[in-house]
């Protein structure tokens, strides 16, 4: 389904974030990509579809190619990618069914489905039934800033429901949670993802976790595959030369060139969050790509 | 035992020299000083202000106080008819100006704008509206639309979308980039991810703007009808050249009224905003 080859991106300041990665997902497959702070998990993600300009490479998406899509062959292929963001990303200005209904932009882009007093009875109702999925729906009228870190997540679970992916991309989800509400999205990001066959690749950056959930493990380090194996074959030595060149939360990784600022300063960080790799600033995001 | 070791050289040694108290002007520092002054000097000599003049002023003012009060109700229905209609140009041009505000702004922001040069020209736009006054505008649309309210609606317009255009572009800049990543991500369309996630984000900011505004236009509104383009402000300069000083201060009151209303109410609106 998916297929990356020689994937590399480098960053304008000399930072080499990914550095030839290889990478095949089949259909239905769960994948957890593995690896400490600015190993490139998140860089990675954000090239499979292009919100972050790879420096050269390809990836394959069902067959298609994804660095030469022209601007809607590129919204069409987004289209069937979900993505979940460790900053979980929900507008909070509008209300929690706002932001699930924000999931089919890409399906359906009249004006009148982008907020949920205009959206159509359909559209509201497929809302609603994806919240109630991740059990939220009795929050659907409120404003998503309202929420706690756990809940917004799985808003933005539903959100990524309502898009119907058939890939589903996953970083660092429970990185800004507290340990059990984390272990909650969890629990329901791998049972929709069974539920709905859907193919997953989600990055972590503790093993426990990759342990519990992934059956297929592949570890990155410094940009590299270093590692791709199921979770029964992991040893100790496998997992040590992850993370054996320094601590995990060293805050100078070469990885994160910008921003190390937490911007979800209410939830309770137990587990300081991979920084994913960002680009300097908004301009830059923009000019990378159409918006 | 205390961190500094009782032998260690640099705990011993004498500090170094405290930094001299005054520091010698640079000479940048210097011509602008000589320059200033010398407007300064050479404004007081041109004007030829004559020390007699502001000996005559207490008097002056006097007489201008005991003619104003108390002042005068004989024209309050007229007045307050004019009050109401700068109070509706200020609205009216205030709306105007937000709402054409967005789409430049969307325009003007360097993470919004189709183009660069489209941003260029936005921005440039914005600056030039802003650097022309807002009398000099309405003098303008006086002679092109004539006298009357119209006038002064469409100077209000500009004037608003000039200032508020430039501060919704800086805020559409400030945009936090991760809900728009998340749309993005979802093969959202551009005008889908500025009308869903950038605006809502930008809103109440948009509206704190425009709320401002409106208080700066009431204030503006007032001085308009001076140079013709409607509202009370003709009232005025018409009750100091007949000199009804009675007449004057109420119209005085009136505007000082509304004003404070106006802010009052603006600054409650604002400050229920940001509480929540």
């Amino acid at each position: 389904m998916l297929q990356v080859r020689a994937l590399t991106k480098r960053y304008p300041d000399g930072t080499v974030a990914l550095d030839d990665v290889d990478l095949d997902v089949s259909r239905g497959e769960a994948v957890v990509l593995l690896g400490a702070n600015g190993s490139g998990k998140s860089t990675l993600l954000r090239c499979v579809t292009r919100l972050l300009e790879p420096t050269s490479g390809s990836v394959t998406f069902d067959g298609r190619e994804v660095m030469h899509a022209e601007a809607a062959e590129l919204r069409d292929i987004r289209r069937r990618v979900g993505v979940v963001f460790q900053h979980i990303n929900l507008v909070d200005q509008v209300s929690v069914l706002s932001n699930v209904l924000h999931g089919q932009l890409g399906r359906d882009g009249r004006a009148r489905q982008w907020f949920a007093p205009t959206a159509t009875r359909e559209a509201r109702d497929r809302a609603m039934t994806c919240l109630q999925r991740v059990r939220v729906d009795a929050f659907a009228g409120r404003r998503a800033d309202q929420l706690s870190g756990g809940q917004r997540q799985r808003v933005a679970l539903a959100r990524m429901l309502m898009q119907e992916p058939e890939l589903v991309l996953a970083d660092e989800p429970v990185a800004a949670l507290d340990p059990r509400a984390g272990r909650e999205v969890m629990d329901l990001l791998w049972r929709v993802v069974e539920e709905d066959g859907l193919t997953l690749l989600c990055t972590l950056h503790q093993l426990d976790l990759a342990r519990n959930y992934g059956r297929r493990i592949v570890g990155l380090r410094d940009g590299r595959k270093v590692l791709d194996r199921t979770a029964d074959e992991l040893t100790e030595r496998d997992t040590a030369a992850l993370y054996d060149h320094d601590e995990p939360d060293d805050p100078d990784e070469p990885d994160q060139p910008t921003d190390p600022v937490d911007r979800e300063p209410s939830s309770r960080v137990e587990q300081r969050p991979d920084q994913p790799a960002r680009v300097p600033d908004l301009a830059a995001v923009e000019r990378e790509r159409d918006l | 035992m205390s961190r500094v070791e009782l032998d260690d050289p640099i705990a011993l040694a004498e500090p170094a020299a405290a930094p001299r108290r005054l520091r010698r002007p640079t000479p940048t520092t210097i011509v602008v000083t000589i320059i200033v002054a010398a407007l300064f000097i050479h404004g007081l000599v041109g004007t030829g202000i004559d020390p007699a003049r502001l000996l005559r002023a207490p008097e002056r003012t006097w007489d201008f106080l005991s003619r104003a009060f108390p002042p005068s109700s004989d024209r309050i229905r007229p007045l307050g008819e004019a009050m109401l209609e700068t109070l509706e140009m200020a609205l009216i041009g205030t709306l105007l100006g937000a709402a054409l505000s967005l789409p430049v702004a969307l325009l003007a922001a360097r993470n919004t704008s189709p183009h660069r040069i489209i941003a260029f020209a936005a921005t440039s736009a914005l600056t030039t509206m802003r650097a022309i006054p807002d009398l000099v505008w309405a003098l303008i649309f006086v002679v092109s639309v004539g006298l009357g309210p119209l006038a002064g609606i469409l100077t209000i317009t500009i004037d608003v979308l000039a200032f508020a255009g430039r501060f919704f572009a800086e805020r559409i800049e400030e945009v936090e980039p991760g809900p728009v990543e998340a749309l993005r991500s979802t093969g959202a369309t551009r005008r889908a991810v500025i009308a869903c996630a950038i605006v809502p984000t930008c809103f109440p900011s948009f509206t704190g703007t425009t709320l401002y505004s409106l208080e700066k236009s009431v204030r503006g509104a007032v001085v308009l009808g001076l140079v013709g383009a409607g509202g009370i402000g003709v009232e005025l300069s018409t009750a100091f050249e007949l000199r009804r000083f009675d007449l004057a201060l109420t119209i005085i009151l009136l505007i000082l009224f509304v004003v404070i209303a106006v802010e009052r109410l603006s600054s409650t609106i604002r400050g229920r905003m940001l509480a929540g």
